[in-house]
């Protein structure tokens, strides 16, 4: 196989007369977005290993930067000259011809956020078919109820290189594993589906320390099963008490798009000119972090090089300042934030989320519980959606219960739930003292597809609309 | 690249899989030329121009079956990735199902598909953007409240190569063309809450031919009057009530049904129309059709990813499940022919009805007109629907308000045969695509 270093091998020169290229029309900042990635994914259903597939892309990106706008152009064909055409397409934004200053590469070092002890892509296959039919084994064995399993085991390796106009020079490999049980429970033409996945930037280690397969697999089986039984849920304003890790989907809905700079530059999210109002309840406080350890968002430099920090968006209910890439935090005079994310080299960057949590507060869980009268207790998530213009957001709950007098009742199905941010963000009247991030399984997509991390603790939301099928009496 | 090149690598890459020791053989050649241009405010936002290239190699051995994807299209490249899957293949086990399809079924369907348009690669990158720009313009000049959220002229042509081990080897070029419209205007909500809400929408044309887009004029105003009908929007009342689902909202709709009858869905049973074949589960009202040999769409093609001819099939014959859509290897499992559906969407309409879609609202005393659905919630494996929406409310037959902070739910069985009244209004800017329809009563939970 050949070495993605080989596809890389560019001469310094070559990079810089590629980055004169892309600034020859008079653009102010020029990229080169360097990516060789592998994918593999093995699938096991109706009890046979039956799929397996490996993916192998590379590509070079250009982009050239003038203001507010991005001219942007990819090859795959890793030439100097192929190269240098995409720079004369992306450079095709600007039009006054200039001859660009000498550029100085120097390569630049940082913290390494996923440090990893065995790497998953490389592990012979006879490894990973092993965890497959471990977890498979354990979801058909939970119930005679379940009649179908599909476990996925999909891991890869992105090597990245970037190097821009001001001569900054970074290289990463970035690891992802995620592994992913579905199992369907059949009962009198009832049919429902269980979900359990995770992973993150890590390796083979995440079966040992965090989830083991065997889990995943109960844990799918354990839903599906619990599904059996759900009934209707109710319809109309309810209380909400939301389960720590996964409910951080909320918030990613809620406050996390609407707080990317790109919606607030073009003046189309409803949070546009607010930093300083009180947009939630004093005990909320969120922060988007790409340096988390090991976790499906975190990253070592963003996708146009900036080394991210946490970020505090929301601070004891204070709007306090949004996701910036480079063009936008260029527009508002601040540091970028290391949002600026893509999906591949076949896309420019776009302020994205990457770890976005809740931080903890003090209330007990229990007492959280027990001062609930009516409500929805959500513990897992389908996903969600926002509108950022009008702010209202949705999320699907997968496992629910109704709460009725402060104690749990009878699971639910069939249920949106349905909010308005900066409203349901000031209905934040608890916040647990359990916070814990998710297990890594979501893909954000805002036109491309990236993945993210989100945390909280438990908390309740004193009213919101609870979209199930029966009308209260 | 050319057809033909394209057509030597694949077949090539085939030879060269099965002398590497693979018993079948299936190649893809995908290359993709794309442009798009957003402009926002009068100034390009982001220009996109590119080419990109890929290999699908499927190979089996004793019944076990590998895939391997790469753009990397260099001989020592292809050759080692022939090496790679044949070496996965054997760690599977073996899948009786599998095979590569019945040699009757390749073939490319006969007559013109109108899918190619030369001109989509031959307008200049400043006649696109100025579309964009006039697109904008024509939005912005209708009202003063619309901010622009960017206005985008987009085309690609996509050459694609089939061949495999029983000696099929064909290709196609297909253009698509677009021009899409968003915009915002400030809402000022009555309650005084909710500083900064903003109303949003969008709306497009899209259609394999550029001569086939719709006028900027016509694009330009339906996206501006979207965004405009929702300021002052109200969240409504809890209730039960008639919904009308405009042809946008009827084909997210539609989607989801796409995947309950997908072949694979239906095996896994992972759909909540398994094992409902030839059962009566709909209104009569409704007729539902699959069709990628229907010339001229956005989901036309002459064969599918397999090189299986393509056809039309009959999914729903008012309201009674006729077939689902599957890929031979589906088709296998369920112990039918395939109805090529490998690979991309082909097209996938409800047919259209007599009304006028005055006349269907004419017919709600209270209800809704739904303009907007959003969320997961339509879950095809359970038959569950519950969503986040937006839309106008509906008062003696006409439209009142505009409604939003709400979700409606049913199921799709009750959907499918609450459908009372279909609309005449089918459009192809989209490849799975509804006309207008009403639905008999649905849950609105609001305040």
């Amino acid at each position: 196989m050949i070495s993605y270093t080989d596809y890389f091998n560019l001469s310094e020169e070559d990079m810089r007369a590629i980055l004169s290229t892309a600034l020859s029309k008079g653009g102010t900042y020029g990229d080169l977005y360097f990516q060789h990635m592998i994918k593999n994914e093995i699938t096991m259903e109706e009890g046979i290993v039956k799929e397996a597939a490996k993916s192998i892309s590379h590509g070079v990106g250009v982009r050239t930067l003038k203001g507010e706008s991005t001219g942007y152009a990819y090859t795959e064909e890793i030439s100097t000259e192929k190269i240098k055409q995409a720079a004369l397409v992306a450079a095709a934004i600007a039009d006054a011809p200039t001859e660009p200053g000498p550029i100085a590469i120097h390569e630049e070092q940082f913290p390494d956020q996923y440090p990893v002890q065995e790497p998953t892509t490389g592990t012979p296959l006879e490894q990973k078919v092993a965890w497959i039919q471990q977890a498979e084994e354990s979801a058909r064995h939970y119930s005679p109820h379940i009649t179908k399993v599909t476990v996925t085991c999909y891991d890869s390796l992105s090597n990245i290189q970037i190097v821009n106009s001001e001569g900054r020079l970074l290289r990463d490999t970035r690891p992802m594993l995620r592994f992913t049980v579905s199992a369907i429970a059949e009962k009198n033409g009832n049919r429902q589906i269980g979900i359990s996945s995770g992973g993150g930037r890590v390796g083979n280690e995440y079966f040992t320390n965090v989830t083991p397969p065997t889990n995943h697999g109960t844990e799918a089986a354990r839903q599906a099963i619990l599904l059996l039984d759900a009934i209707d849920a109710p319809a109309g304003p309810m209380e909400l008490i939301l389960a720590p890790a996964e409910s951080g989907i909320l918030l990613h809905e809620s406050v996390g798009h609407p707080l990317e700079a790109d919606f607030i530059r073009k003046r189309t999210s409803a949070y546009t000119d607010r930093v300083g109002d009180k947009v939630a309840h004093e005990l909320v406080t969120v922060i988007d972090d790409g340096t988390v350890k090991n976790d499906r968002g975190s990253i070592n430099f963003d996708d146009e090089g900036t080394i991210p920090s946490p970020t505090v968006l929301i601070e004891n209910g204070i709007l306090k300042g949004f996701m910036h890439d480079r063009i936008s935090a260029t527009i508002f005079g601040v540091p970028p934030t290391g949002n600026g994310r893509r999906d591949s080299y076949k896309f420019p960057p776009i302020p994205r989320m990457t770890v976005t949590y809740l931080a903890n507060g003090t209330s007990d869980p229990g007492e959280i519980l027990e001062s609930t009268r009516k409500g929805i207790y959500c513990k897992s998530f389908r996903g969600g959606q926002v509108d950022i213009s009008n702010g209202d957001f949705v999320f699907v709950p997968i496992e629910a219960y109704l709460v009725e007098d402060g104690k749990i009742s009878a699971p639910v199905k069939n249920l949106t739930i349905i909010g308005n941010g900066p409203e349901a963000l000031s209905n934040v009247t608890m916040v647990g003292n359990d916070f814990s991030y998710s297990d890594g399984r979501w893909t954000c997509g805002k036109h491309q597809h990236v993945p993210v991390g989100v945390g909280q603790p438990t908390i309740k939301i004193s009213e919101i609309t609870v979209g199930g099928s029966e009308l209260g009496t | 690249m050319t057809i033909d090149e394209m057509k030597v690598l694949a077949d090539r890459t085939v030879k060269h899989a099965v002398t590497s020791g693979a018993e079948t053989a299936e190649v893809g050649v995908i290359e993709n030329t794309e442009f798009e241009a957003t402009v926002r405010n009068g100034s390009i936002e982001t220009l996109l121009e590119s080419v990109s290239n890929h290999i699908m190699i499927q190979v089996s051995v004793d019944k076990r079956k590998a895939t391997v994807t790469s753009s990397d299209l260099s001989e020592t490249s292809i050759e080692w990735l022939i090496g790679e899957a044949i070496e996965l293949a054997h760690v599977m086990d073996p899948d009786l199902f599998f095979d590569l399809p019945d040699p009757e079924e390749l073939g490319s369907v006969e007559g013109e598909l109108k899918v190619y348009d030369p001109e989509t690669l031959s307008l200049p990158t400043e006649r696109k953007i100025q579309i964009a720009l006039d697109l904008e313009r024509a939005a912005c000049s209708l009202d003063r409240r619309i901010i622009s959220n960017g206005a985008t002229f987009s085309n690609d042509v996509k050459s694609k190569v089939i061949a495999n081990s029983l000696g099929f080897c064909d290709g196609y070029r297909k253009t698509s063309n677009l021009i899409l419209l968003s915009c915002a205007a400030e809402d000022k909500p009555k309650s005084g809450e909710n500083t900064g809400k903003k109303q949003s929408s969008f709306w497009y044309s899209a259609a394999p031919s550029f001569e086939a887009l719709e006028p900027i004029e016509h694009v330009a105003g339906t996206a501006v009057s979207r965004t405009l009908e929702k300021l002052g929007a109200v969240r409504p009342k809890t209730c039960e009530v008639p919904v009308v689902f405009d042809p946008h909202t009827a084909a997210v709709f539609l989607e989801a049904v796409a995947s309950a009858v997908d072949g694979g869905n239906i095996y896994r049973k992972s759909s909540f129309l398994v094992d409902k074949l030839d059962q009566l589960i709909g209104s009569p009202a409704v007729t539902i059709i699959d069709d990628a040999s229907l010339a001229g769409k956005l989901g036309t093609r002459p064969f599918d990813e397999e090189g299986v001819r393509s056809r039309r099939t009959i999914v729903m014959a008012k309201g009674r499940l006729k077939s689902y859509r599957m890929d031979s290897y589906q088709a296998r499992k369920l112990d039918k022919k395939t109805t090529g559906n490998s690979g991309d969407t082909s097209n996938f309409y409800i047919e259209p009805g007599l009304y006028n879609r005055g006349e269907i609202i004419a017919t709600v005393r209270e209800g809704l007109f739904l303009t907007m659905l959003f969320g997961p919630g339509a879950n095809w494996v359970t038959g569950d629907f519950s969503q986040g929406a937006q839309g106008i409310w509906i008062e003696n037959g006409e439209l009142a308000y505009p409604v939003d902070g709400f979700t409606i739910t049913s199921t799709f069985l009750g959907m499918l045969d609450g459908i009372e009244m279909i609309a005449n209004d089918l459009d192809w800017r989209r490849s799975t695509t509804s006309p207008t329809f009403k639905v008999k009563g649905m849950t609105i939970s609001g305040t």
